[in-house]
């Protein structure tokens, strides 16, 4: 019994042990037993053999330690989780306060040009279009910052725009002429498969490029 | 389960108010922070008396513990500091040169920072090495290669199992036997010991 005992000790300091049977291993290993003397003896041994520095100690250190300890309360890790939500709490709060500095730093940055693109493009539209009259005054009167559904509005005569938000409605950007080509054979792909294609937004979208004119008789 | 592993565990059991478990943990790492110590202080009742003094604020913080670094290393740093207010306390200038707590115990390339060793002292660390070593040499074969596979190369039971070509439980046994064997002939020393 013992040298299967003794035997689990061993298993135990290289963690080989199983979790019931070191359960039950610690039970035995009350302070007056010998099984901690043995444990002891047993990581002077690996230290040795590991070449670590060893500075034998007194055989009642251990002891004198622990009837130092007799009277301290048990320990608990509740101070751990209490400190582990202080943690957490703290950088939760940090991590609030530079996402609202961020926010309104950039704020007045980002959100005016938009803002004012918006206005701009909608205002601009709104005077090209004849769109039906509620929505073309819903759309004079709407603020910088909300979008109005008149361009959506049944009836009104499809016109496109530039995606992007930066780019001025009136001026929009040269587009390239390979990819304008890729467009119309994906196109015509498509349309042959009988399935439906992005390319005629795409296309409408497209600025029309313009071929200079030459003067008749230049190329003589 | 990992030697580290293992550490957590009973870390997690004094954490629970298991003090057989904290008592496990101070048998464990007595020998290796007291020669820490000794690198500090040169009495070696001083010296003691820090290492108990680290192992007393050690247990009272454990519930602090986080585990985000290994036992040992965050008890060796304890006393590295335990050991720098005793000396300031005596009106002693602490060194400003730390080695690190992997370095600290090694033999080679370590740079001592003292070396308090008595000469009895120093004689009986290395009549407690010399036994290892002798000992381990008179073993048979499969213990020697057992124990050598597990404590100087660090390797798992599986490991040492697939080398050996035998199964794990011999492998556990092989262990034991060999750590039997040794301790035999160190028990007389240890217990003499004072």
């Amino acid at each position: 019994m013992n040298e299967q005992i003794h035997e689990q000790l061993s298993a135990l300091m290289d963690g080989e042990l199983e979790r019931d049977q070191t359960r039950f291993l610690l039970k035995r290993m009350t302070s007056g037993s010998e099984l901690p003397l043995r444990w002891a003896r047993y990581h002077v041994t690996r230290q040795a053999l590991r070449r670590q520095h060893l500075q034998p100690v007194s055989v009642h250190f251990a002891d004198a330690v622990m009837a130092r300890l007799e009277h301290e309360p048990a320990a608990s890790s509740s101070s751990r989780g209490s400190h582990s939500w202080l943690r957490w709490g703290a950088g939760g709060a940090i991590a609030a306060s530079v996402a609202v500095a961020a926010l309104t730093l950039t704020r007045p940055v980002v959100e005016e040009p938009i803002a004012a693109n918006n206005a701009r493009g909608m205002t601009q539209i709104a005077s090209i279009r004849t769109a039906p009259a509620a929505a073309t005054s819903a759309t004079t009167q709407s603020s910088a910052n909300v979008f109005q559904t008149p361009l959506l509005a049944p009836n009104a005569p499809v016109e496109t725009a530039p995606a992007s938000f930066g780019t001025d409605l009136v001026e929009p950007a040269v587009a390239d002429p390979r990819l304008q080509s890729y467009l119309v054979r994906h196109y015509q792909a498509t349309g042959t498969a009988g399935s439906s294609s992005f390319v005629p937004y795409v296309l409408l979208a497209a600025p029309q490029r313009e071929t200079p004119v030459q003067p008749v008789g230049q190329n003589r | 389960m990992g030697e580290s592993d293992l550490d957590q565990a009973l870390v997690e059991r004094v954490q629970n108010g298991d003090k057989r478990a904290f008592d496990l943990l101070v048998r464990k790492y007595q020998h290796k922070l007291v020669s820490v110590i000794s690198r500090y202080i040169n009495d070696w009742s001083e010296c003691q008396d820090v290492a108990q003094e680290t192992f007393i604020r050690a247990y009272r913080a454990i519930g602090s513990f986080r585990g985000d670094a290994q036992f040992y290393t965050w008890v060796y740093k304890i006393a590295i500091n335990t050991a720098k207010n005793h000396l300031v306390s005596q009106g002693r200038r602490p060194p400003t040169d730390d080695i690190a707590a992997e370095d600290a115990v090694q033999f080679e390339g370590a740079t001592r920072l003292h070396d308090s060793a008595t000469p009895e002292r120093e004689l009986m660390r290395q009549e407690i090495e010399r036994t290892v070593f002798d000992t381990v040499e008179q073993l048979p074969e499969e213990l020697k290669i057992a124990i050598t596979l597990r404590e100087v190369d660090g390797l798992s039971y599986e490991e040492i199992a697939e080398t050996m070509n035998c199964p794990i439980g011999t492998v556990r046994s092989r262990i034991f036997r060999a750590r039997e064997a040794i301790d035999e002939k160190l028990r007389p020393l240890l217990s003499e010991e004072s």
